[in-house]
């Protein structure tokens, strides 16, 4: 795509800055408020009194370390376990034709069809059957499989050329190579990207941890921003510092796969 | 040989005899409001560990919104903790709650607040303990009277009093909307009870007592107080506005709420604010809420969770758990309560004298099981639907009747 | 496109030997797929059997011997028949609906608007694409959270901007017909991140060679769009697609924060629906799995037909 600085295209830019800076810019300043600032009126964006006592307070709380310690652990495990499922369903369902293969691929898009909400007791008694209650290991493992992961990979993977396979298939190259060494690094865009999407997918995840988890030395961190909605009141200061603390990780990570993926879809841009 | 084997086996005879009583790890569902409450409650339960050291606790924090859920759960698995808090006892886990009566006799639960202690009654059961109480009831911004320069409602004032009196104080005080009112049947209720109105006959067999023309009439004056003096829109169901915080950042003069507000005002107002007294329709009502304990029968400290629900819902207990936590304890003859201060004091007697001054069906109302069958929500639902239009107050007062015929039928 | 590249694939391993070493690898693609459906089987799909065995009967959520009612009653098909006679059903239905017809396409277009703004690599753009994705960092009860504090009607920043501009309060989440448009537009912005950043990856799969030969041609940057970027975006276009319809005609967590399903039941979707049915109504657990019998029958139809239109296509 040739860049075009026209007017028009500045005149977007400013539209999308509005619309997607207001609410975090609008987050991270109530964050700096004091509590009886946060409900003013008239409401104002910029604090009138600069503070830092949410984000001590959040801090300072019993466990706090350990929530973001958990979140962690469940996230980079489950997101690599969930690639790596992904990727080798994707290939599977791309470059192979064998019996099932429509009647399992629509079995796995199956899977997102169901809203969690409706079948949770079902799948609160699967969990129980395989022992993975009060664990991380049940949030790493309950939701790895990702039907959207594997669709994705899928879609990528099908844009790979297929004479790069068969060559190696000639010339007698195993099976694992082929999608270790030919496969994964022409689909690295897709993997980077989709490494994110889970690593996201699982910080943000609510409902497995409310469904898995009973003690708070095991709480992940939305588990611990869920606590804040209180019976009669919520709980803003906390609410809104521990949303802005659990925003920054994803940041990182973010920002980190930009650079990864600026590289990788650079080569990728340049095969063929 | 033998004389080795010997002094083994004495040995360990003699170890068995000497260790003590196995400690009981007691799992308690619990729900907190703030960080302040979680820490009162861990060093109440500390000190009954030290009066009872076989005792320890494993508190599990679930929010609020969470429970219905996570009672689903115990009865979908079997899996439960041993003691839980709640506010009120689904359908589904009532066969898994152990009966007070059974443990500490048919007559105990007479001790405690009667409306309150009612709703734990199952025929001839009580399947939970009553823990606190609250009141519903309003609260004032004395400070935006002050400014206004008009003088406070009196005990006895008719919301017709009130209203015009709540909006002269905005309009003086410059405070933005005269009223605010907590968006929840169990508080609209509370206006159909002050005008002779309510939903179950108050002895058994249980029935619909509904006067449906009467409901209907009350229904249209309290839409109107919404579109007249509430923020607007707030009853359409799905307003973002939280009348709490904009009573407590005074965008409001008066707030419609109940005795579990006291605590966090105290706190955390920045003006001088007052309880009650509550204006009255034809009859002068509160209506009662609060907490229950259930123990549930799967545990395997049966023992010491019934002790632990006994000793927390005993009288002297009982003040000390108001005290610390600003609610009306659930136990009649709790001695007074000195509350954290004077204000707090008087509010908290004013909403008990309240309670005791409300109608009869105030109290049999939510006693009665079958208002958890789906009977709340349709209140709820017949006030946003009138307010946003999309329903007329005959048809919406019918719906309420016809839930509350449906959860009869339910369960019979 | 998948199905010619296997017609491809057969044809060129037409020796004997490639025949042989490709009968030898048959079983590769079943190793492949099985950590997947052997998880995906455990906690989604063996619950949704259940669900759909649950919808032939009357019966309660939690089946509880005191509780008669909750003992499962076998009523067949009675529970699918009775759905279309259910006003709030079919109403959620149509409505449900309604908004997948309107914020799919709408997501699309602003995704792929997104994309094709923010896909040169530039740092410029690198910082503007992690602002934008910024909702997908969220979980939708924040998101939730977020918009309706900035469109409450009294108290909110929205309308307090407005009322500097001398523009009276809107009530933006109080109207039904706003509060549809809110959802709509919260729903979008949500998912838009994620989307622009799936056809990011697939814009840049399309060799550069293509477009310098078009501008050699002199082809205008409409027809370089529509002949070259549009169908060499095809297979991210379909992911997009398919997740948006899967994904809005399931949309509940961020009606929940947002509305309610308010005012009054102007934005009750399909899925609070079924959720109301399940969890609110005494003893109608078998009609909620019906509800969602009938909800996952209409999105495999859709899936298998966007699938077969590609398909047809390539």
């Amino acid at each position: 795509m040739t860049l075009f600085r026209s007017p028009g295209r500045i005149a977007a830019i400013v539209v999308v800055l509005v619309l997607f800076v207001l609410p975090p810019l609008w987050l991270l300043l109530s964050a700096l408020k004091p509590q009886s600032e946060i409900f003013q009126w008239p409401p104002s964006l910029w604090p009138e009194h600069f503070t830092l006592e949410n984000f001590q307070k959040t801090i300072s709380r019993a466990n706090f370390g350990i929530y973001f310690l958990n979140s962690a652990i469940v996230s980079v495990s489950s997101a690599l376990l969930s690639v790596a499922m992904s990727v080798m369903a994707g290939y599977a369902l791309a470059k192979f034709r064998f019996k099932g293969d429509t009647v399992i691929f629509l079995l796995i898009m199956s899977a997102v069809m169901v809203p969690l909400q409706i079948v949770l007791i079902p799948v609160f008694l699967v969990l129980r059957d395989l022992g993975l209650l009060n664990t991380l290991w049940g949030l790493i493992i309950a939701p790895a499989a990702t039907p959207t992961g594997v669709f994705l990979m899928r879609q990528y993977i099908t844009s790979i050329p297929d004479n790069l396979i068969e060559a190696a298939r000639i010339e007698g190259t195993p099976e694992w190579r082929i999608l270790l060494r030919i496969i994964v690094p022409l689909a690295l865009p897709a993997i980077g990207t989709l490494l994110a999407f889970n690593l996201v997918w699982r910080w943000n995840d609510y409902l497995w941890p409310f469904l898995i988890i009973n003690q708070q030395e095991q709480w992940t961190v939305q588990l611990a921003i869920a606590n804040s909605i209180g019976r009669f009141s919520i709980n803003w200061p906390r609410l809104l510092s521990m949303t802005v603390l659990s925003i920054l990780p994803m940041l990182v990570i973010f920002i980190a796969l930009q650079k990864t993926l600026m590289n990788g879809l650079m080569a990728g841009a340049t095969k063929e | 040989m033998n004389f080795i084997r010997n002094t083994a086996m004495a040995l360990v005879a003699a170890t068995a005899l000497a260790t003590p009583v196995v400690a009981s790890e007691l799992q308690l569902g619990w729900y907190v409001d703030s960080d302040e409450q979680e820490q009162k409650l861990r060093t109440l339960l500390a000190e009954y560990t030290k009066l009872h050291p076989e005792t320890t606790f494993d508190l599990q924090i679930t929010p609020y919104d969470g429970m219905s859920e996570k009672f689903r759960q115990y009865a979908a698995s079997g899996i439960m903790p041993d003691v839980s808090l709640t506010s009120s006892m689904e359908p589904v886990v009532r066969p898994f709650l152990v009966d007070w009566a059974k443990v500490n006799g048919k007559d105990w639960i007479d001790q405690f607040v009667k409306g309150w202690a009612d709703g734990a009654r199952l025929g001839d059961q009580v399947i939970a303990a009553p823990l606190d109480v609250t009141a519903v009831g309003i609260f004032y911004n004395v400070d935006a009277f002050n400014k206004a320069g008009i003088p406070l409602p009196q005990a006895g004032a008719s919301w017709d009093d009130v209203l015009p009196v709540l909006k002269q104080v905005s309009e003086k005080s410059g405070i933005r909307f005269p009223l605010v009112w907590d968006v929840s049947a169990h508080r609209y209720l509370t206006y159909q009870f002050q005008y002779g109105n309510h939903i179950y006959s108050e002895d058994a067999p249980v029935k619909v007592a509904m006067d449906d023309a009467n409901w209907v009439k009350v229904l249209k004056q309290f839409v109107k107080i919404t579109e007249d003096y509430m923020p607007p829109g707030l009853w359409s169901g799905s307003s973002s506005d939280k009348p709490y915080d904009m009573f407590l950042n005074q965008q409001a003069v008066a707030y419609m709420s109940g005795s579990w507000q006291i605590g966090s005002f105290n706190d955390s107002a920045t003006f001088k604010w007052q309880a009650g007294p509550t204006p009255k329709g034809t009859v002068s009502s509160s209506n009662v809420g609060g907490n229950y304990l259930v123990a549930f029968n799967t545990s395997k400290h049966l023992d010491e969770a019934e002790a632990f629900v006994t000793w927390i819902t005993s009288p002297d207990v009982q003040a000390e758990y108001a005290r610390t936590f600003g609610l009306l304890p659930a136990n009649k003859l709790a001695p007074a309560v000195a509350y954290s201060s004077p204000d707090a004091s008087a509010a908290v007697k004013g909403f008990q004298q309240d309670l005791e001054n409300s109608p009869r069906y105030a109290a049999t109302d939510q006693a009665w099981p079958e208002m958890q069958a789906g009977v709340w929500d349709a209140v709820k639902a017949s006030v946003t639907s009138v307010v946003s239009g999309q329903m007329t107050p005959e048809d919406a007062v019918a719906s309420v009747h016809k839930a509350a015929e449906a959860a009869i039928a339910a369960s019979h | 496109m998948s199905g010619g590249d296997r017609m491809q694939l057969n044809a060129r391993g037409g020796s004997a030997a490639g025949l042989m070493r490709l009968a030898g690898r048959t079983s590769w693609p079943y190793f492949l797929l099985l950590p997947t459906v052997a998880l995906l089987f455990a906690f989604t799909l063996y619950p949704l059997l259940q669900g759909l065995w649950m919808s032939l009967f009357r019966r309660g959520l939690v089946v509880v011997p005191q509780v008669p009612d909750s003992i499962p009653v076998f009523v067949g098909l009675d529970n699918y028949l009775q759905l279309f006679a259910d006003k709030d059903f079919v109403v959620s239905l149509l409505r449900t609906v309604l908004f997948v017809a309107v914020a799919v396409p709408l997501q699309l277009a602003a995704a792929l608007g997104l994309a094709l703004l923010l896909a040169p690599q530039t740092r410029f753009n690198a910082v503007i694409r992690t602002i934008v994705f910024f909702p997908s960092m969220i979980s939708g009860l924040i998101i939730g959270v977020i918009w309706a504090w900035l469109f409450a009607r009294n108290s909110g920043l929205v309308n307090y901007g407005l009322s500097l501009l001398g523009i009276p309060a809107v009530p933006w989440l109080e109207q039904d017909q706003l509060a549809q448009i809110a959802i709509v537009v919260a729903w979008v912005w949500g998912g838009a991140g994620f989307n622009m950043m799936i056809l990011i990856a697939g814009l840049t799969a399309i060799p550069k060679d293509l477009y310098e030969a078009a501008a050699i041609d002199g082809t205008s940057p409409w027809r370089t769009f529509t002949r070259i970027t549009l169908p060499l975006l095809e297979p991210s276009i379909v992911v997009v697609a398919v997740l948006g319809v899967l994904g809005a005609f399931q949309v509940y967590e961020i009606v929940v924060s947002l509305t309610t399903g308010g005012p009054g039941r102007a934005t009750v979707f399909l899925v609070q629906n079924i959720y109301e049915t399940a969890f609110k109504k005494p003893n109608q657990a078998g009609l909620a799995a019906a509800q969602s019998g009938v909800l996952f029958v209409i999105l495999m139809v859709l899936t298998i037909l966007q699938l077969r239109v590609v398909r047809r296509r390539g």
